[in-house]
């Protein structure tokens, strides 16, 4: 008598894959990539993986096999278990999932899901105006490059606030409304452009700010003369902690009331209000 | 911006490159000097409205030093004739027609230590009211005192007369204002800086003669 032989279809399909990880490898100039890796499946009738990407996280509540019809899927070998994930749009947030799949088609849920936001180098051109006072506000500065992402952030330095960034415009333009502090310090500085994702750039010296000539009328009489200059010889010279220090007298707010403050003063003296 | 330093002269004296026409010959008085028809480079010069003497006290004053051609050189000069102040600096403000004379800029006399002066001074500007403002200064910790004549030299201020066949009075403006013209001095007992206005019969400026 011959026993029955089962012949039933393996429907099972494998626990989810787990320790998806997003690996280094940011984007590039010419090719945006995001680099996955995870844990290897240790099923015997292991086929391979699928790796799972899409702008809508709301793709990895469905079945993969739904899910699959709206994201963008890449299958790989069973031995592999990194995957590259190239073109994808900088400045857009991905999600990666990974299922597995074994030898009768069944296929695993998703992975932990993963995200990314690809990001591109920008370079930093120009900036204009490049030259504001301390005490400047609300003032426009437009800075041009290359690779600004929708979403750039803009930064020129300490007590400069960027009150908002304008990247509707021409691409390779960003105009950003800042305002500068009455004590800013007075100097040169870089000024960094960071994408979405954090790739960023500067220009060093690219933006200076400058003393507001009305501080070196130390009296406020409208005028910067002897009186003012009577003044000021009471702090000179003193450093930031001393006694006789007094921002009033140091102009370029660096903690000194030094020989650079004097060279400031006697830049603007005899002038009269209002001041340039 | 224009450089508001104080300015040198070269060593070698430059000499007046303008071409102007024969003024006529007058006869001004006893003080002022013979004129010829040579025209404005040869009769060019200032006349103080007073001489700096002790036992005047307390006087700044201006005061002819060289004079070739159109280049005028005058000393802003200062009397304290008890010598009894400790001087830190002097600040002062004269009027004048810059029509008449163009201000070339001022360099330290021989009252303040080279070494001394605190950097930038003696500075210098002309101002938007036709006047010209400096300093010159050593600093509210250190001073000097005139000296034994109880006459000495701050500033030299040099001018190129420009004009011709007219004068430019030049004077002491705001001397009873601390923000013109004053002297500084240290209070010996306490060290702070302290100002002393020009007051009346404290100060005499001159004239640019241009013929």
């Amino acid at each position: 008598m011959r026993r029955a032989i089962s012949t039933f279809a393996d429907r099972t399909a494998f626990l989810a894959v787990v320790g998806l990880l997003l690996a280094g490898g940011w984007g590039t100039a010419s090719a945006q990539v995001v680099n996955l890796q995870w844990n290897a499946n240790g099923e015997l009738d292991l086929a391979g993986y699928r790796v799972y990407y899409d702008t809508d996280p709301n793709t990895f509540n469905l079945a993969p096999v739904d899910a699959a019809l709206v994201a963008g899927t890449i299958d790989v070998g069973k031995t592999t278990t990194t995957q590259s994930v190239n073109g994808l749009s900088t400045g857009v947030t991905w999600y990666f999932g990974v299922t597995a799949l074994d030898l009768s088609g069944n296929e695993s849920g998703f992975s932990n899901i993963e995200s990314a936001t690809p990001s591109i180098t920008p370079t930093v051109r120009s900036v204009s105006p490049s030259v504001l006072e301390q005490g400047d506000s609300n003032r426009n500065v437009t800075i041009t490059g290359d690779n600004f992402s929708v979403g750039s952030t803009v930064d020129l330095g300490p007590d400069v606030t960027v009150n908002s960034v304008d990247d509707s415009g021409a691409p390779g333009t960003l105009v950003a409304n800042v305002s500068v502090a009455l004590l800013a310090r007075a100097n040169s500085r870089s000024v960094t452009v960071t994408n979405p994702g954090g790739a960023m750039a500067s220009k060093a010296n690219a933006f200076r700010v400058e003393v507001d000539v009305s501080r070196v009328d130390v009296d406020n009489s409208g005028r910067i003369d002897n009186a003012d200059f009577l003044e000021f010889l009471v702090s000179y010279p003193s450093s930031s902690g001393s006694g006789t220090y007094t921002t009033d007298h140091d102009f370029d707010v660096d903690g000194m009331v030094d020989g650079a403050d004097l060279a400031i003063f006697f830049t603007y003296f005899g002038l009269n209000a209002p001041f340039p | 911006m224009p450089d508001r330093s104080g300015l040198r002269l070269p060593a070698a004296i430059l000499l007046a490159l303008l071409l102007l026409p024969a003024a006529p010959a007058c006869n001004t008085g006893d003080e002022e000097p013979e004129l010829s028809t040579a025209g404005l480079t040869a009769n060019s010069r200032f006349v103080a409205d007073a001489t700096p003497d002790c036992p005047r006290a307390d006087v700044l004053s201006l005061q002819l030093d060289s004079n070739v051609g159109s280049l005028v050189s005058l000393s802003l000069t200062l009397t304290n004739c008890a010598s009894d102040l400790d001087v830190s600096g002097v600040a002062f403000e004269i009027s004048y027609d810059p029509s008449v004379i163009d201000f070339l800029g001022c360099e330290a006399g021989g009252l303040f230590p080279q070494a001394q002066l605190i950097p930038g001074t003696p500075a210098c500007t002309e101002t938007a009211g036709n006047t010209i403002l400096g300093t010159i200064a050593i600093g509210s910790q250190q001073s000097v005192k005139v000296g034994g004549t109880g006459i000495a030299e701050v500033m030299k201020l040099n001018f190129n007369i420009i004009g011709q066949g007219v004068d430019s009075q030049t004077d002491f403006v705001g001397t009873d204002n601390l923000a013109s013209s004053g002297i500084w001095f240290t209070d010996p007992q306490t060290g702070v800086p302290q100002i002393q206005g020009l007051g009346a019969g404290g100060y005499a400026g001159g004239r640019f003669l241009s013929r």
